[in-house]
Protein backbone atom coordinates (compact mmCIF):
# COMPACT_ATOMS: atom_id res chain seq x y z
CA UNK A 1 0.00 0.00 0.00
CA UNK A 2 1.64 3.26 -0.82
CA UNK A 3 1.44 6.79 1.32
CA UNK A 4 -1.52 8.02 -0.60
CA UNK A 5 -3.52 4.72 -0.27
CA UNK A 6 -2.51 4.41 3.35
CA UNK A 7 -3.44 7.87 4.43
CA UNK A 8 -6.87 7.34 2.10
CA UNK A 9 -7.19 4.07 4.29
CA UNK A 10 -6.24 6.00 7.70
CA UNK A 11 -8.81 8.55 7.16
CA UNK A 12 -11.68 5.93 6.78
CA UNK A 13 -10.58 4.57 10.40
CA UNK A 14 -10.91 7.95 11.92
CA UNK A 15 -14.07 8.70 10.61
CA UNK A 16 -15.67 5.27 11.81
CA UNK A 17 -13.62 6.29 15.32
CA UNK A 18 -15.25 9.60 15.23
CA UNK A 19 -18.61 8.09 14.91
CA UNK A 20 -18.21 5.84 17.93
CA UNK A 21 -16.71 3.22 16.61
CA UNK A 22 -14.00 1.47 19.12
CA UNK A 23 -12.23 -1.48 16.82
CA UNK A 24 -11.87 1.36 14.08
CA UNK A 25 -10.06 3.79 17.04
CA UNK A 26 -8.36 0.57 18.26
CA UNK A 27 -7.00 0.05 14.55
CA UNK A 28 -5.54 3.60 14.48
CA UNK A 29 -3.68 3.10 18.37
CA UNK A 30 -2.44 -0.81 17.37
CA UNK A 31 -0.76 0.63 14.11
CA UNK A 32 0.52 3.95 15.77
CA UNK A 33 1.43 3.04 19.59
CA UNK A 34 4.55 0.88 18.89
CA UNK A 35 5.92 3.74 17.06
CA UNK A 36 4.80 6.56 19.87
CA UNK A 37 6.74 4.41 22.90
CA UNK A 38 9.67 3.56 20.41
CA UNK A 39 10.27 7.08 19.55
CA UNK A 40 8.38 9.20 21.84
CA UNK A 41 7.70 7.88 25.42
CA UNK A 42 11.09 4.88 26.32
CA UNK A 43 13.81 7.74 25.27
CA UNK A 44 12.22 10.76 27.24
CA UNK A 45 10.99 8.15 30.44
CA UNK A 46 13.88 6.03 30.32
CA UNK A 47 12.24 3.04 31.84
CA UNK A 48 10.07 0.67 29.54
CA UNK A 49 7.64 0.74 32.60
CA UNK A 50 6.98 4.58 32.78
CA UNK A 51 6.77 4.31 29.34
CA UNK A 52 4.22 2.10 29.24
CA UNK A 53 2.22 3.84 31.82
CA UNK A 54 2.72 7.04 29.63
CA UNK A 55 1.09 4.70 26.59
CA UNK A 56 -1.92 3.92 28.68
CA UNK A 57 -2.84 7.09 29.44
CA UNK A 58 -2.06 8.66 26.11
CA UNK A 59 -4.75 5.92 24.91
CA UNK A 60 -6.63 7.33 27.83
CA UNK A 61 -6.65 10.64 26.47
CA UNK A 62 -6.70 9.67 23.08
CA UNK A 63 -10.24 8.16 23.93
CA UNK A 64 -11.61 11.05 25.33
CA UNK A 65 -10.05 13.66 23.10
CA UNK A 66 -10.81 11.91 20.03
CA UNK A 67 -14.02 13.85 18.74
CA UNK A 68 -11.66 16.88 18.68
CA UNK A 69 -9.13 15.78 16.24
CA UNK A 70 -9.53 17.73 12.60
CA UNK A 71 -7.82 15.69 10.16
CA UNK A 72 -4.44 16.95 8.27
CA UNK A 73 -3.35 15.78 5.13
CA UNK A 74 0.01 14.06 7.14
CA UNK A 75 -2.43 11.60 8.78
CA UNK A 76 -3.44 10.76 12.95
CA UNK A 77 0.16 10.61 14.05
CA UNK A 78 1.38 13.80 14.50
CA UNK A 79 -2.02 14.60 16.48
CA UNK A 80 -1.54 10.93 18.93
CA UNK A 81 2.66 12.37 19.35
CA UNK A 82 1.19 15.43 20.70
CA UNK A 83 -1.01 13.78 23.09
CA UNK A 84 2.13 11.58 24.23
CA UNK A 85 3.96 14.29 24.58
CA UNK A 86 2.05 16.02 27.02
CA UNK A 87 1.26 13.10 28.50
CA UNK A 88 5.04 12.79 29.04
CA UNK A 89 5.62 15.78 30.04
CA UNK A 90 3.39 15.51 33.12
CA UNK A 91 5.00 12.79 34.06
CA UNK A 92 8.10 14.53 33.60
CA UNK A 93 7.30 16.97 35.84
CA UNK A 94 6.36 14.64 38.87
CA UNK A 95 9.33 12.68 38.61
CA UNK A 96 10.88 12.30 41.61
CA UNK A 97 14.65 11.14 40.18
CA UNK A 98 17.11 12.91 37.13
CA UNK A 99 15.87 11.58 33.83
CA UNK A 100 17.71 12.57 30.03
CA UNK A 101 15.15 14.82 29.60
CA UNK A 102 13.71 18.05 31.09
CA UNK A 103 10.19 19.07 31.33
CA UNK A 104 11.59 22.22 29.00
CA UNK A 105 13.05 19.90 26.36
CA UNK A 106 9.16 18.50 26.33
CA UNK A 107 8.01 21.76 25.98
CA UNK A 108 9.80 22.71 23.14
CA UNK A 109 8.85 20.13 21.19
CA UNK A 110 5.20 20.39 21.83
CA UNK A 111 6.04 23.86 20.63
CA UNK A 112 7.40 22.69 17.28
CA UNK A 113 4.91 20.49 16.40
CA UNK A 114 2.20 23.31 16.48
CA UNK A 115 4.31 25.01 14.44
CA UNK A 116 5.03 22.34 11.24
CA UNK A 117 3.31 19.47 10.40
CA UNK A 118 5.13 16.31 9.32
CA UNK A 119 4.74 12.72 8.56
CA UNK A 120 4.85 9.48 10.74
CA UNK A 121 8.43 8.38 9.88
CA UNK A 122 9.28 12.06 9.25
CA UNK A 123 8.20 13.06 12.93
CA UNK A 124 9.74 9.30 13.87
CA UNK A 125 13.45 9.93 12.64
CA UNK A 126 13.09 13.14 14.20
CA UNK A 127 12.20 11.89 17.62
CA UNK A 128 15.01 9.16 17.59
CA UNK A 129 17.56 11.59 16.37
CA UNK A 130 16.72 14.02 19.14
CA UNK A 131 17.04 11.60 21.98
CA UNK A 132 20.18 10.01 21.07
CA UNK A 133 21.36 13.98 20.40
CA UNK A 134 20.34 14.74 24.26
CA UNK A 135 22.95 11.43 25.22
CA UNK A 136 25.75 12.71 23.25
CA UNK A 137 25.03 16.00 24.60
CA UNK A 138 24.83 14.50 28.00
CA UNK A 139 28.16 12.86 27.23
CA UNK A 140 29.97 15.76 26.26
CA UNK A 141 29.59 17.48 29.67
CA UNK A 142 31.83 14.70 31.70
CA UNK A 143 35.16 13.76 30.91
CA UNK A 144 36.55 12.36 27.31
CA UNK A 145 37.29 8.85 29.17
CA UNK A 146 34.15 8.49 31.10
CA UNK A 147 32.37 9.28 28.22
CA UNK A 148 34.16 6.53 25.85
CA UNK A 149 33.24 4.04 29.17
CA UNK A 150 29.64 4.87 28.94
CA UNK A 151 29.91 4.51 25.11
CA UNK A 152 31.50 1.33 24.86
CA UNK A 153 29.83 -0.44 27.48
CA UNK A 154 26.46 0.85 28.26
CA UNK A 155 25.58 2.42 24.50
CA UNK A 156 27.18 -0.13 22.87
CA UNK A 157 27.02 -3.01 25.13
CA UNK A 158 30.53 -4.23 24.39
CA UNK A 159 32.43 -6.18 26.75
CA UNK A 160 34.37 -5.11 29.68
CA UNK A 161 37.12 -6.74 28.31
CA UNK A 162 37.16 -4.66 25.00
CA UNK A 163 36.09 -1.95 26.65
CA UNK A 164 38.75 -2.26 28.95
CA UNK A 165 41.68 -2.79 26.31
CA UNK A 166 40.01 0.17 24.18
CA UNK A 167 40.91 2.20 27.37
CA UNK A 168 44.36 0.83 28.11
CA UNK A 169 43.13 -0.07 31.38
CA UNK A 170 43.29 -3.50 33.40
CA UNK A 171 39.46 -4.97 33.43
CA UNK A 172 39.48 -4.33 37.10
CA UNK A 173 39.86 -0.37 36.23
CA UNK A 174 37.67 -0.71 33.58
CA UNK A 175 35.17 -1.16 36.05
CA UNK A 176 36.17 1.60 38.46
CA UNK A 177 36.47 4.34 35.37
CA UNK A 178 32.67 3.37 34.55
CA UNK A 179 31.26 3.42 37.88
CA UNK A 180 32.53 6.88 38.03
CA UNK A 181 31.58 7.71 34.74
CA UNK A 182 28.24 6.99 36.32
CA UNK A 183 28.27 9.24 39.16
CA UNK A 184 30.13 11.95 36.83
CA UNK A 185 26.63 11.90 34.64
CA UNK A 186 24.38 11.98 37.38
CA UNK A 187 26.00 15.30 38.92
CA UNK A 188 26.14 16.21 35.11
CA UNK A 189 22.27 15.48 35.07
CA UNK A 190 21.56 17.46 38.76
CA UNK A 191 23.43 20.41 36.73
CA UNK A 192 21.88 20.58 33.51
CA UNK A 193 18.30 21.49 34.48
CA UNK A 194 19.15 25.11 33.90
CA UNK A 195 21.93 24.42 30.77
CA UNK A 196 19.75 22.55 28.79
CA UNK B 1 49.11 0.18 30.23
CA UNK B 2 48.27 3.38 32.44
CA UNK B 3 46.03 2.61 35.47
CA UNK B 4 43.71 5.59 36.69
CA UNK B 5 43.95 6.39 40.47
CA UNK B 6 42.16 7.88 43.01
CA UNK B 7 43.69 11.06 42.90
CA UNK B 8 42.65 11.07 39.08
CA UNK B 9 39.07 11.16 40.12
CA UNK B 10 37.09 14.28 40.48
CA UNK B 11 36.44 14.39 44.64
CA UNK B 12 33.05 16.14 44.31
CA UNK B 13 31.62 13.05 42.32
CA UNK B 14 28.56 11.91 43.79
CA UNK B 15 27.94 8.69 45.42
CA UNK B 16 26.05 6.49 43.41
CA UNK B 17 24.94 2.87 44.40
CA UNK B 18 24.68 0.04 41.84
CA UNK B 19 20.82 0.41 41.46
CA UNK B 20 21.31 3.48 40.52
CA UNK B 21 24.24 3.12 38.13
CA UNK B 22 22.00 0.65 36.45
CA UNK B 23 19.32 3.03 36.32
CA UNK B 24 21.37 5.44 34.55
CA UNK B 25 22.88 2.78 32.09
CA UNK B 26 19.43 2.38 31.26
CA UNK B 27 17.98 5.82 30.50
CA UNK B 28 20.94 6.31 28.12
CA UNK B 29 20.47 2.71 26.53
CA UNK B 30 17.00 3.75 26.67
CA UNK B 31 17.48 6.95 24.65
CA UNK B 32 19.91 6.09 22.47
CA UNK B 33 18.53 2.62 21.16
CA UNK B 34 14.65 2.22 22.24
CA UNK B 35 13.80 -0.63 22.00
CA UNK B 36 10.72 -1.91 20.88
CA UNK B 37 7.16 -3.05 22.98
CA UNK B 38 6.50 -6.27 23.35
CA UNK B 39 3.35 -6.92 21.32
CA UNK B 40 1.34 -8.92 24.02
CA UNK B 41 1.85 -6.07 26.12
CA UNK B 42 0.77 -3.70 23.37
CA UNK B 43 -2.42 -5.25 22.57
CA UNK B 44 -3.25 -5.79 26.20
CA UNK B 45 -2.53 -2.20 26.80
CA UNK B 46 -4.73 -1.50 24.32
CA UNK B 47 -7.87 -3.68 25.09
CA UNK B 48 -7.73 -2.23 28.21
CA UNK B 49 -7.92 1.18 27.01
CA UNK B 50 -10.46 0.51 24.73
CA UNK B 51 -12.77 -0.98 26.75
CA UNK B 52 -15.36 1.29 27.74
CA UNK B 53 -16.30 1.60 31.71
CA UNK B 54 -19.45 3.73 31.23
CA UNK B 55 -20.38 1.39 28.50
CA UNK B 56 -24.70 0.12 29.68
CA UNK B 57 -24.43 -2.63 31.76
CA UNK B 58 -26.31 -6.16 31.36
CA UNK B 59 -28.73 -7.81 33.50
CA UNK B 60 -25.92 -10.32 34.40
CA UNK B 61 -23.52 -7.41 35.08
CA UNK B 62 -26.34 -5.84 37.28
CA UNK B 63 -26.55 -9.28 39.28
CA UNK B 64 -22.79 -9.42 40.00
CA UNK B 65 -22.50 -5.86 40.96
CA UNK B 66 -24.94 -6.40 43.48
CA UNK B 67 -23.66 -9.06 44.55
CA UNK B 68 -20.31 -7.50 44.76
CA UNK B 69 -21.23 -4.61 46.48
CA UNK B 70 -23.34 -6.69 49.44
CA UNK B 71 -20.18 -9.00 49.57
CA UNK B 72 -17.86 -6.02 50.00
CA UNK B 73 -20.06 -4.67 53.09
CA UNK B 74 -19.95 -8.09 54.97
CA UNK B 75 -22.73 -9.80 53.76
CA UNK B 76 -22.29 -13.27 51.75
CA UNK B 77 -19.69 -13.90 49.53
CA UNK B 78 -18.39 -13.14 46.14
CA UNK B 79 -15.33 -14.65 43.84
CA UNK B 80 -14.18 -11.01 43.68
CA UNK B 81 -14.13 -10.48 47.07
CA UNK B 82 -11.01 -12.27 47.90
CA UNK B 83 -9.24 -10.56 45.35
CA UNK B 84 -10.29 -7.11 46.66
CA UNK B 85 -9.06 -8.06 50.29
CA UNK B 86 -5.69 -9.20 48.65
CA UNK B 87 -5.65 -5.84 47.03
CA UNK B 88 -6.44 -3.78 50.27
CA UNK B 89 -3.91 -6.09 52.52
CA UNK B 90 -1.24 -5.64 49.71
CA UNK B 91 -1.40 -1.99 49.25
CA UNK B 92 -2.25 -0.87 52.74
CA UNK B 93 -1.59 -3.85 55.19
CA UNK B 94 -1.71 -1.45 58.50
CA UNK B 95 -5.05 -0.34 57.49
CA UNK B 96 -7.44 -0.60 60.85
CA UNK B 97 -10.53 -0.76 58.72
CA UNK B 98 -10.04 -3.94 56.69
CA UNK B 99 -12.47 -5.12 53.96
CA UNK B 100 -14.99 -7.52 55.92
CA UNK B 101 -14.79 -10.97 56.19
CA UNK B 102 -17.01 -12.78 54.94
CA UNK B 103 -19.65 -14.39 57.43
CA UNK B 104 -18.79 -18.42 57.71
CA UNK B 105 -22.58 -19.34 58.45
CA UNK B 106 -25.78 -17.61 58.21
CA UNK B 107 -27.03 -17.23 61.79
CA UNK B 108 -30.67 -16.75 62.66
CA UNK B 109 -31.32 -13.43 64.46
CA UNK B 110 -32.24 -13.83 68.07
CA UNK B 111 -34.30 -10.12 69.13
CA UNK B 112 -33.07 -9.29 72.36
CA UNK B 113 -36.55 -10.11 74.54
CA UNK B 114 -36.53 -13.56 73.96
CA UNK B 115 -32.54 -13.84 74.84
CA UNK B 116 -33.54 -12.19 77.83
CA UNK B 117 -36.52 -14.47 78.54
CA UNK B 118 -33.71 -17.10 77.99
CA UNK B 119 -31.41 -15.62 80.47
CA UNK B 120 -34.01 -15.69 82.90
CA UNK B 121 -35.09 -19.25 82.78
CA UNK B 122 -31.46 -20.65 82.77
CA UNK B 123 -31.16 -18.66 86.15
CA UNK B 124 -34.10 -20.03 87.62
CA UNK B 125 -33.85 -23.85 86.48
CA UNK B 126 -30.06 -23.24 87.74
CA UNK B 127 -31.30 -21.85 91.20
CA UNK B 128 -33.90 -25.06 91.54
CA UNK B 129 -31.42 -27.01 90.82
CA UNK B 130 -29.38 -25.90 93.46
CA UNK B 131 -31.69 -25.57 96.19
CA UNK B 132 -32.70 -29.10 95.33
CA UNK B 133 -29.14 -30.44 95.42
CA UNK B 134 -28.77 -29.13 98.49
CA UNK B 135 -32.04 -30.38 100.46
CA UNK B 136 -31.01 -33.64 98.81
CA UNK B 137 -27.67 -33.81 100.44
CA UNK B 138 -28.95 -32.04 104.08
CA UNK B 139 -32.66 -34.03 104.64
CA UNK B 140 -31.00 -37.64 105.30
CA UNK B 141 -28.84 -35.80 107.06
CA UNK B 142 -31.68 -34.04 109.30
CA UNK B 143 -33.34 -37.02 109.07
CA UNK B 144 -30.16 -39.30 111.12
CA UNK B 145 -30.18 -36.62 113.49
CA UNK B 146 -34.27 -36.74 114.24
CA UNK B 147 -33.30 -40.31 114.56
CA UNK B 148 -30.69 -39.93 116.72
CA UNK B 149 -31.98 -37.14 118.43
CA UNK B 150 -31.95 -37.89 122.68
CA UNK B 151 -35.11 -37.75 124.38
CA UNK B 152 -34.77 -34.96 126.49
CA UNK B 153 -36.72 -36.54 129.23
CA UNK B 154 -34.43 -39.12 130.15
CA UNK B 155 -31.41 -36.66 129.38
CA UNK B 156 -30.07 -35.00 132.54
CA UNK B 157 -29.71 -31.66 131.79
CA UNK B 158 -27.89 -29.12 133.95
CA UNK B 159 -30.47 -26.60 135.36
CA UNK B 160 -30.25 -23.13 135.99
CA UNK B 161 -29.41 -22.09 138.83
CA UNK B 162 -28.68 -18.91 141.11
CA UNK B 163 -25.24 -17.84 141.26
CA UNK B 164 -25.78 -17.49 145.46
CA UNK B 165 -23.75 -20.87 146.18
CA UNK B 166 -20.69 -19.94 143.91
CA UNK B 167 -20.63 -16.22 145.91
CA UNK B 168 -21.11 -18.96 149.33
CA UNK B 169 -18.62 -21.24 148.16
CA UNK B 170 -15.72 -19.17 147.26
CA UNK B 171 -16.47 -15.79 149.32
CA UNK B 172 -13.08 -15.14 150.31
CA UNK B 173 -12.12 -14.29 146.73
CA UNK B 174 -11.78 -10.82 144.97
CA UNK B 175 -15.11 -10.24 143.20
CA UNK B 176 -13.38 -10.38 139.87
CA UNK B 177 -12.31 -13.94 140.56
CA UNK B 178 -15.89 -14.82 141.41
CA UNK B 179 -17.13 -13.41 138.01
CA UNK B 180 -14.15 -15.48 136.40
CA UNK B 181 -16.05 -18.88 138.05
CA UNK B 182 -19.28 -17.77 137.79
CA UNK B 183 -18.07 -17.56 133.73
CA UNK B 184 -16.65 -20.86 133.65
CA UNK B 185 -19.36 -23.13 135.42
CA UNK B 186 -21.94 -21.33 132.68
CA UNK B 187 -19.65 -22.20 129.86
CA UNK B 188 -19.00 -25.74 131.47
CA UNK B 189 -22.98 -26.22 132.02
CA UNK B 190 -23.64 -24.68 128.53
CA UNK B 191 -21.12 -27.18 126.76
CA UNK B 192 -22.69 -30.28 128.68
CA UNK B 193 -26.08 -29.28 127.42
CA UNK B 194 -24.68 -28.88 123.97
CA UNK B 195 -23.16 -32.53 124.10
CA UNK B 196 -26.15 -34.45 125.50
CA UNK B 197 -28.74 -32.66 123.12
CA UNK B 198 -26.23 -33.93 120.38
CA UNK B 199 -25.37 -37.53 121.69
CA UNK B 200 -22.44 -37.26 122.52
CA UNK B 201 -21.56 -36.93 125.75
Amino acid sequence: MDDSAELTAERALVERAQAGDREALGALLRKHGPRLYRSVLLPRLGSPATAEEALSRTYVKVLERFDQFTWQAVGVYPWLRVVALRVALDLLRSRKRELLFEPEHIERELDQAEREAREAEALERHDLDYARERVRELLLRINPRYADAIRMRVLEERSREEAALSLGVSVATFDVVLHRAMAALRKALSEGASEV
Amino acid sequence: MSELTQRDSDPDLPELDAEEERRLAALLRHAFAPTEIDPTRHERLLLAALEDPLAEASPEELVESERLRQALEGHGEHENLRLARALSAAFAPSLERALPEPALEPKPRISRPARVIFYRFAAVSTALSLAAGVVLLVLPELRKHAAEAPDLASIALAQSRSTAELFRANSAGAPSDRIDRIASARSRDLRDNRYALWGVR
